[in-house]
């Protein structure tokens, strides 16, 4: 008997949307205190999840590298 | 004189287990602020001394200039380094020598002004406030990481006296821990968190 094809997970789906600012550094390949400057100096937005943690979305990420 | 109130109670066994794994966890956090934060008392320290420096640098001839063009499109002169990725910088202009602090960003090569006037000193200062909110920013974040670590390893559980303690050791400078460890007895006396 077939087997259904298993849907494939495309990379938009598996993306995560944000991430906290130690992984947003070492995606950046820089140190922590670099991008809460970066925050605080209003060159990359971010958000706040539940308790206050900071959230760095994706797509600011992206943007800081396309931009600059 | 120290008003932590984890000094006046003997931790629990779980306790110094939850500072043990959050220690552990947020190793990086507790590795580089240090750093970052002496960077800064250094910089406000020698605030007078260093926009003097600038100050000086103004009177430069051409050939030993060196050219920064900021975002906003802006040629400055670069005056003396801050940081290994900010430095001051000074431009003459009809009303006068203007000065300014510009960062280069860590991901490129693109530089920003960071602070600018026509007070080399005042520069200085508000550069040396910016990083201050940097680091209150850090601060503030640890405290909800660390909050939300303890939360999600030890649900139903009291740790907000761990929470303390770690983010009373992660925002300690170093010159009060060398003073506290110079003044630490001798005598053998159970360590506290």
């Amino acid at each position: 008997m077939d087997t259904l094809p298993k849907p494939e997970e495309t990379p938009a789906t598996t993306e995560r949307l944000a991430y906290s600012v130690q992984e947003a550094a070492d995606l950046l390949g820089v140190n922590y205190f670099s991008v809460y400057r970066l925050i605080q100096r209003g060159k990359l937005k971010a958000c706040r999840a539940l308790r206050g943690k900071l959230l760095v979305p994706r797509s600011e990420l992206l943007k800081l590298l396309k931009t600059e | 004189m120290n008003d932590n109130r984890f000094n006046h109670h003997t931790p629990t066994a779980l306790e110094e287990q939850a500072l043990a794994e959050a220690r552990q966890h947020f190793a990086g956090h507790l590795n580089q602020f240090p750093a970052s934060r002496d960077a800064i008392r250094r910089l406000e320290e020698n605030l007078s001394r260093t926009a003097l420096a600038v100050s000086l640098t103004t009177s430069r001839t051409a050939p030993s200039r060196t050219r920064i063009q900021t975002d906003d499109g802006a040629i400055w002169y670069k005056s003396v380094d801050l940081t290994d990725s900010v430095c001051a910088c000074y431009r003459p202009t009809s009303a006068g020598t203007e000065f300014a602090v510009v960062e280069r960003s860590p991901c490129s090569d693109a530089q920003y002004v960071v602070a600018r006037g026509r007070n080399a000193t005042e520069v200085l200062r508000t550069f040396a406030g910016e990083q201050r909110k940097a680091l209150q920013l850090w601060t503030e974040d640890m405290n909800a990481q660390v909050n939300e670590f303890l939360t999600e390893k030890y649900p139903g559980k009291d740790m907000s006296r761990v929470a303390e303690r770690f983010l009373h050791r992660f925002t300690r400078s170093a010159h009060e821990q060398t003073l506290a460890n110079a003044h630490k007895p001798n005598h053998g006396r159970r360590n506290r968190l």
